[in-house]
């Protein structure tokens, strides 16, 4: 490796290998370490230069651990701030399992970032996929449904992680590398597609999704909030990194933007809302990276800054509900504007960001692959997400905050709250004030994206876009207006890919099943005729000679040596001279044979 | 309830005056759009004046109708499903 270059991933890692030898009693003591590689990551990355290689050797392959280029920088500087965040946000929480896990899965993003070839790439991939899975069932405890959603989300990443691990190898056997570089849209190859699949798992395509909305509501609190962050913006940057301008993207990102919406319309748990919309927001990203121009690429890379900052503030304002009153349920929540407003605050902020209001980040990163869309003559997309952005507001901007804080319900003011620990409010509050600063300011985010000089030609405060974003938005606000009672959430969950993929399941396993079924049967009666009657036929025998060996040879032995000793008994006369006469018979018969035989 | 949390009571039992404001404040939205046009409009209809407010109103009503009205009871399963 170059000495001069810090692999943001070897904190996390270390962390994750020390805190197993830190005593459960010091907690309050040690926890103070938990933002340390965050920090030392923020530090890296803001003071990292482009660099084409840091290499490792390994098993006789060499690995590029650190490609660092302006795509790959991007990322790493929000996943580093992200990182910091979902670690102070989770400095209350005291199960060891929780930070080590995180911090595993902190680290296989950053690996994923900065890797040059397949094979780092793969290593990363499934150390993220491994340790997410595990910030799910470490919830079990709590959550009846966690152990059934992790195994849900371990067995459909296995299955995107073998997509990867076919194409890759694939791959290496027709070009003869590992090299992870960008793909020509035009000359794709089926291993590039089983790739391209293989992260569509991660980025959620629509029919590869439904492990999101199940997973992430069944996760620790804190666990959410990381999960939100990096493992769907993780497989944005490989698709970004491999498949920029592939037209089959642009179309699955429109259709995403759109499902997404739909779903969380429908649904009631704030949890699984929220996660329906990283699907959707994610289509974003997809579609600009699909329709490949550097406005498009520029605005999917800002969406994905945003949306890790925006997104991870809903989820932690969420979590900061589900902790204090229970439960995220819609329908259970309501009237809680002044028990909890900061909380409020800050997911208002959340909400309306992630909605593209203006002041807020989502308003400069969403208009920026919209207007590339455009730009580039694709009238139906720009269109198309249009209508998504309005579903955003509609489902996420207005309908969770208004049922989760009015609800047309009275102030509650008799419910039991349990206190916010000053933690998750500082995490809050530091995220909700980089969503303001970027919307505010979007230079700030412009200037880290790969082409800033195409970014810098991009204004979005200007006087039309604000208005017809304001009129956009606003109407969709009258709209729920006139339709809340509509809008009402009820307590119900709605089928989706989930159940096919429980069909699926079921299928293959009466596939594998039911030959063995039939074998097993045939085999029965084969043994019912052949095995059981030989085996009888054996018994019987075996018996017989019990009978009549074993027992006739032990009896007999017994009978024998009742009749010799009962003879014997008889010949024991206890009279001297009967033994003596005995005596002298034998030895005169002893005598007797030794003459014959000298003779 | 904290000083913070009073506060937004009072403001929430100011409900007619935050409607009047909302609804004054589209209209008002609706007046600039007389005086602001996009330089370079997207779709033709852009142009128009209204577009935009027609839009987002017209595609939130067809979501909700959509989403609550239809697939909410074609999909609709209890929450505890997988449960049973």
């Amino acid at each position: 490796m170059t000495s001069s270059f810090y692999h943001p991933t070897a904190a996390f890692i270390a962390m994750a290998a020390a805190i197993p030898f830190f005593p459960n009693r010091l907690y309050q003591a040690w926890r103070w370490i938990l933002p340390v590689p965050a920090i030392l990551a923020i530090w890296a990355v803001f003071t990292m230069q482009p660099q084409a290689h840091a290499f490792m050797h390994w098993m006789g392959f060499t690995l590029n651990v650190g490609r660092v280029d302006a795509l790959s920088l991007v990322f790493a500087n929000v996943f580093a701030v992200q990182a910091l965040l979902g670690f102070v946000y989770a400095l209350h929480y005291e199960d060891k399992r929780q930070h080590i896990f995180a911090a595993l899965y902190v680290g296989g993003a950053f690996g994923c970032v900065f890797a040059g070839d397949y094979l780092t790439l793969f290593a990363f991939w499934e150390l993220q996929s491994i340790a997410s899975t595990m910030m799910i069932l470490i919830n079990s405890k709590n959550n009846s449904k966690a152990t059934r959603a992790g195994f849900a989300y371990f067995l459909v990443h296995t299955f995107g992680g073998l997509l990867m691990l076919g194409g890759m190898l694939l791959r290496y056997k027709a070009l003869g590398t590992f090299a992870f570089t960008a793909v020509e849209p035009a000359a794709m190859q089926y291993f590039d597609w089983l790739i391209l699949f293989g992260f569509g798992v991660n980025a959620a395509f629509i029919g590869l999704h439904a492990w999101l909305p199940d997973a992430y509501p069944e996760a620790t609190i804190p666990g959410a909030v990381f999960m939100s962050a990096f493992t769907t913006k993780t497989a944005v940057y490989v698709l970004a990194r491999a498949f920029a301008g592939v037209e089959f993207l642009a179309w699955m990102g429109v259709a995403m933007s759109l499902y997404g919406v739909i779903y969380a319309t429908m649904e009631n748990n704030a949890r699984r809302i929220l996660s329906y919309h990283i699907v959707s927001q994610v289509g974003y990203m997809v579609a600009g990276i699909g329709i490949g121009t550097a406005m498009t690429i520029n605005g999917a890379c800002a969406h994905a800054y945003a949306h890790i900052l925006y997104k991870g503030l809903l989820f932690m304002s969420v979590g900061a509900i589900l902790y204090s009153t229970g439960t995220a349920k819609l329908t259970e929540l309501g009237g809680l504007a002044a028990r909890i407003p900061w909380v409020m605050v800050c997911y208002l902020v959340a909400g309306l960001s992630i909605s593209g209001m203006p002041v807020f980040n989502g308003f400069v990163s969403k208009t920026m692959t919209i207007a590339g869309a455009f730009a580039d003559h694709r009238p139906i997309i720009g269109m198309l997400l249009e209508v998504s952005a309005v579903g955003t507001f509609l489902s996420v901007g207005i309908k969770l905050p208004y049922f989760a804080f009015f609800g047309g319900k009275p102030d509650d003011l008799t419910r039991p709250l349990k206190p916010i620990p000053w933690n998750m409010y500082l995490a809050m509050f530091g995220g909700a004030a980089m969503c303001i600063a970027q919307g505010v300011a979007p230079e700030i985010l412009y200037r880290y994206l790969p082409q800033p000089a195409i970014a810098a030609e991009y204004h979005a405060w200007s006087e039309w876009s604000v208005l017809q974003a304001l009129m956009l938005l606003g109407f969709t606000g009258l709209a729920f207006y006139l339709l809340r009672q509509l809008m009402k959430p009820h307590a119900q969950r709605n089928i989706d890919f989930e159940l096919l993929y429980r069909l699926i399941g079921r299928g293959v396993l009466a596939l594998v099943c039911m030959p063995i079924a039939w074998l097993d049967t045939i085999w029965t009666e084969v043994y019912k005729i052949v095995g059981l009657r030989s085996l009888l036929g054996g018994g019987r025998l075996t018996a017989w000679f019990d009978v009549k060996a074993i027992d006739g040879v032990v009896d007999g032995t017994a009978y024998t040596t009742r009749s010799v000793g009962g003879r014997t008994a008889a010949g024991q006369t206890g009279r001297l001279g009967d033994y003596l006469g005995l005596a002298a018979a034998l030895a005169f018969a002893a005598l007797a044979i030794v003459f014959y035989a000298i003779r | 309830m904290s000083g913070f949390g009073r506060l937004v009571a009072q403001l929430r039992a100011m409900s007619g005056l935050w409607r009047s404001l909302f609804l004054a404040g589209l209209a008002g939205l609706v007046a600039l759009n007389v005086f602001i046009h996009p330089h370079h409009p997207h779709v033709e209809a852009e142009t128009m004046i209204g577009f935009w407010p027609v839009f987002g109103l017209g595609v939130a009503v067809v979501l909700a109708f959509v989403a609550k009205v239809v697939l909410a009871n074609v999909l609709d399963v209890s929450e505890d499903f997988y449960d049973e």
